[in-house]
């Protein structure tokens, strides 16, 4: 040992041995050294504070095992045995230090490779810094930052909600009134087209034209305040357990001529056997209506519409688009889901976000009111189900419906 | 005037004054149709026992007696309590009559807007078998 270290043997009052001296005895982080079996060769007093010896000395000839956890102290010898082999050093490693009672210490450590006279290496050594409090410190830091993170986001959503909440109460209230208001003056200018076509018999094709253009503008608005009013009344539902098998194909008969005209091909994939659900049946067919043509018009040359139900038991919560919890849905529950999938262009991430907003449509002036989807996640949501709409990875839209099978129900 | 000859009476009770012109224009070129119009319903019974229609449209939302009250007043009248009534209004919509076969509450409804052939095919199935 004393070939080792001669400061240690030799006279501690030489110049050189003096400065070192009180290094060891004074730093506060921790020093050892060791032999190439990882034996402590010498600590300082710091480092024998911190294991609870008494003196440096009682340190001499024990290895990590003797003091750490068995894995702590494998971790530690196998970096020591890679610089006794590569003799390089490794510098500010942020080390998780397990003591036998459990206690959880963080360091930053550098080892290096002890070298003798003639530059063989005889051990290792190194320094440690205890940063368990900056590290905890910043672990509280990243878990606030998390929190915070969390709760923005979950303002955010509420904030969302209370503005769709908002926007949806002043529809509604809307609705009714204008609803009245509106149709009047459409019945007017509906019989006035009436009454002209029935007072001009010889008419020539333009102006047949014209008052068909009237006719279709009267009744595009017509088609509007239905809407509207559809979004006014769709909070009561009239429940009846329905087989959403027989629900969808019968609708899918609905769209036939819809489906024929656009060369779009519908596929069924309907798992036979799916659980009944209590379903409002006029308003999830409204539902399906809307979310079939919605697929459709995104074909206008052609494609396929598939539709798929699967009855599973869930394992987890789902989430949504947003990464939240979806609300009504837990671990064990068992559900139905539908998927509409189209094989259309998809939309933008964007327009995804404001997919269910009223009056937002992606449809041209006249083609669409912006009011389906908006009615139609409005039905879902009376159904406690779940709507989520995403682009497919392989092209197209996919429209997910979920619902909950009610205990009595499921097998 | 001949009984066999006689034109289906209608009495078309609806405060918007441009869409009564109209459904009287219309109806009456249309077939063998005599249509009495009338914007103010305090007057409604009134006219009724007058012209003694075969068949009433009665709007529901109206300044001071709503399409409502009238039907019980003419229920009530002995002379006109036969008469069947349609209503035709902007508060249905089609998809709720739809499934009710334009039935609500035992009274027949039409929904606004209606085309004049609409309207016409629904007269014609409630009028009285003579």
């Amino acid at each position: 040992m004393s070939s080792i270290f001669p400061f240690t043997s030799g006279d501690p009052h030489g110049a050189d041995n003096f400065l070192l001296h009180n290094l060891l005895q004074n730093l506060p982080d921790t020093i050892y050294f060791k032999d190439r079996e990882s034996r402590f060769i010498l600590i300082n007093p710091a480092l024998a504070r911190l294991f609870g010896m008494k003196s440096v000395e009682e340190a001499i000839g024990k290895t990590d095992f003797d003091i750490f956890t068995y894995e702590h102290a494998s971790s530690a010898m196998s970096d020591e045995h890679e610089i006794l082999r590569t003799g390089k050093p490794i510098v500010d490693k942020e080390e998780k230090e397990t003591w036998p009672n459990g206690t959880v210490t963080w360091v930053t450590t550098t080892k290096l490779p002890l070298r003798n006279a003639e530059n063989e290496i005889v051990g290792t050594f190194g320094m440690s810094r205890n940063v368990t409090a900056r590290k905890l410190a910043e672990d509280a830091l990243k878990q606030a930052v998390k929190d915070l993170q969390a709760s923005q986001e979950a303002l955010q959503s509420a904030h969302q909600q209370l503005v769709q909440a908002a926007k949806m109460e002043t529809v509604g209230r809307m609705a009714a009134g204008i609803a009245h208001e509106v149709q009047n003056p459409l019945q007017i200018l509906l019989i006035s087209i009436d009454y002209l076509v029935q007072r001009m018999p010889d008419r020539d094709a333009e102006l047949d034209g014209v008052l068909s253009d009237m006719r279709h503008a009267a009744e595009r608005a017509d088609t509007i305040i239905r809407g509207l009013l559809d979004f006014s009344r769709s909070d009561e539902l009239t429940l009846v357990t329905q087989d959403l098998n027989v629900l969808i194909h019968n609708t899918l008969n609905l769209v036939r001529h819809n489906l024929s005209a656009n060369h779009v091909n519908p596929v069924e994939d309907l798992e036979p056997e799916l659980p009944c659900l209590p379903l409002d049946e006029m308003k999830i067919e409204q539902v399906l209506v809307n979310l079939f043509n919605n697929a459709i018009h995104a074909m206008p040359t052609g494609g396929t519409l598939t539709v798929k139900t699967r009855s599973t038991q869930l394992t987890e919560r789902p989430r949504d688009l947003g990464a939240r919890e979806v609300a009504h849905f837990y671990p064990g529950d068992r559900v139905v889901t539908i998927d509409i999938e189209d094989t259309g262009p998809g939309i933008s991430p964007d327009a995804l976000r404001k997919i269910f907003d009223p009056f937002f449509t992606t449809k041209a002036t006249g083609k669409g009111t912006g009011l389906g989807l908006a009615i139609t996640k409005n039905i879902i949501d009376l159904h406690h189900g779940e709507i989520q709409i995403n682009n497919r990875p392989e092209g197209g839209l996919s429209c997910h419906l979920m619902f909950k099978v009610p205990k009595s129900e499921a097998p | 005037m001949d009984e066999a000859n006689r034109k289906t009476r209608i009495f078309v009770v609806d405060d918007e004054v441009s869409f009564t012109k109209l459904v009287k224009l219309t109806l009456e070129a249309r077939g063998n149709y005599e249509v009495c119009v009338l914007n103010n319903p305090k007057l409604a019974v009134a006219t009724a026992l007058k012209f003694m229609p075969d068949i009433i449209i009665l709007d529901v939302v109206m300044p001071e007696i709503d399409g409502g009250e009238l039907y019980h007043l003419f229920k009530l009248n002995p002379n006109l309590k036969e008469i069947p009534i349609i209503f035709l209004t902007a508060i249905v919509r089609q998809s709720e009559l739809e499934k009710n076969r334009g039935m609500i509450g035992g009274s027949f409804y039409l929904a606004k807007p209606v085309s004049a052939d609409g309207l016409l095919r629904a007269i014609e199935q409630h009028l009285r078998p003579s």
